[in-house]
């Protein structure tokens, strides 16, 4: 499973790649909009966990290039945002929206049932 | 303008109240979100000393330090907050410039398209006789105006002149052209209008003129 955390928030995104490690799980880490598309163009990701708000590229704009080159990338979004206070909203897109601060088995149970929703 | 501008701080200060509030309590979340990922990673370390592993003890300290710096990132946050939210404590008071334009910097760098803003520092106080939140609300409005006008790795100058012995002027200078053809819209107009102030477009930047002393605000407010 290769998954990529992308939040301007450097320490935070850090933090997460290193619990999730700690978790059997390796996490790539960018700091923008811009690293993390390098990124996907050398690497396969399954899933993206994005921050919202960013300088430059929000996560949304971000989720649209990133399909553009990883069609079956799935998509969990992070963020500060006042109006979204509960985790695993979901819009129309389906995809998922957690609340910060994030709890990590929250955030494992979300990365492994949007991988496999059977499961 | 007799109950325009009573009309302006209850109508447009809400709104602008909120949209500050937003930016700060997404502020405040992130930073939450670092302690409370620090503290999870803290326990991390327990459990795995517990099962008798070992572990880089500077990481203990890496994580006090990192716990320590966004207290303190908070608590900055909170007295930004703290000195927007007493803004409306005088609706019309001699104002220290300065001070008005050093927290809208700090203010809109909260926004996820804030850009980097350098204010030039005053050589003497400048103060206004005007509404210190109207204030507030023209130089955030104008600098959200042009974060979202600029590219990402353009930079703002604010300086600060004493234009004429009446007046004051603001320069929102930057290093790269920026189109302002919709700009000011018309709350922030409205606002302008109220404090008596102009803006000034140029190629490198946008000049706000201000009157030192606002006497139809003052006598609206003084009347009640």
């Amino acid at each position: 499973m290769k998954i990529i955390l992308v939040d301007d928030e450097t320490k935070f995104i850090n933090m997460l790649a290193r619990r999730l490690s700690l978790r059997g799980l390796d996490a790539d880490v960018a700091y923008s909009g811009d690293q993390a598309l390098e990124k996907a163009a050398q690497t396969r990701y399954d899933i993206a966990v994005l921050d919202m708000k960013m300088p430059g590229m929000s996560g949304f704009t971000l989720k649209r290039k990133l399909l553009e080159n990883l069609p079956d990338i799935k998509f969990i979004f992070v963020t500060g945002h006042g109006t979204i206070d509960q985790n695993g909203i979901a819009d129309q897109s389906n995809d998922i929206f957690l609340a910060k601060p994030l709890n990590i088995d929250t955030l494992i149970d979300t990365i492994r049932q949007r991988l496999d929703p059977d499961q | 303008m007799t109950s325009h501008a009573s009309d302006l701080v209850h109508k447009q200060g809400l709104q602008f109240f909120g949209s500050v509030n937003a930016s700060i309590s997404h502020e405040l979340k992130n930073i939450f979100a670092i302690i409370s990922e620090t503290a999870g990673f803290l326990n991390d370390l327990t459990q795995l000393s517990k099962q008798g592993q070992t572990f880089d003890l500077c990481l203990l300290e890496n994580c006090s330090n990192s716990i320590a710096e966004e207290i303190e990132r908070g608590f900055d946050t909170i007295r930004q907050m703290n000195q927007f939210a007493h803004s409306v404590d005088d609706p019309v008071k001699e104002t220290r410039i300065h001070d008005t334009l050093a927290l809208a910097v700090k203010l809109t760098g909260f926004l996820s398209f804030a850009r980097k803003t350098r204010l030039e520092p005053s050589g003497t106080e400048i103060t206004i006789d005007t509404s210190p939140f109207l204030l507030q609300t023209l130089v955030y409005r104008t600098l959200r105006a042009l974060y979202r006008a600029m590219d990402t790795s353009a930079e703002l100058t604010l300086t600060l002149r004493e234009s004429e012995a009446s007046l004051v002027t603001l320069i929102f200078s930057h290093d790269q052209a920026v189109d302002l053809t919709d700009f000011p819209d018309f709350r922030t107009a409205d606002v302008a209008e109220v404090l008596k102030a102009a803006f000034t477009k140029s190629d490198t930047g946008l000049a706000l003129t201000l009157p030192r002393e606002n006497k139809d605000l003052r006598d609206k407010f003084a009347g009640g």
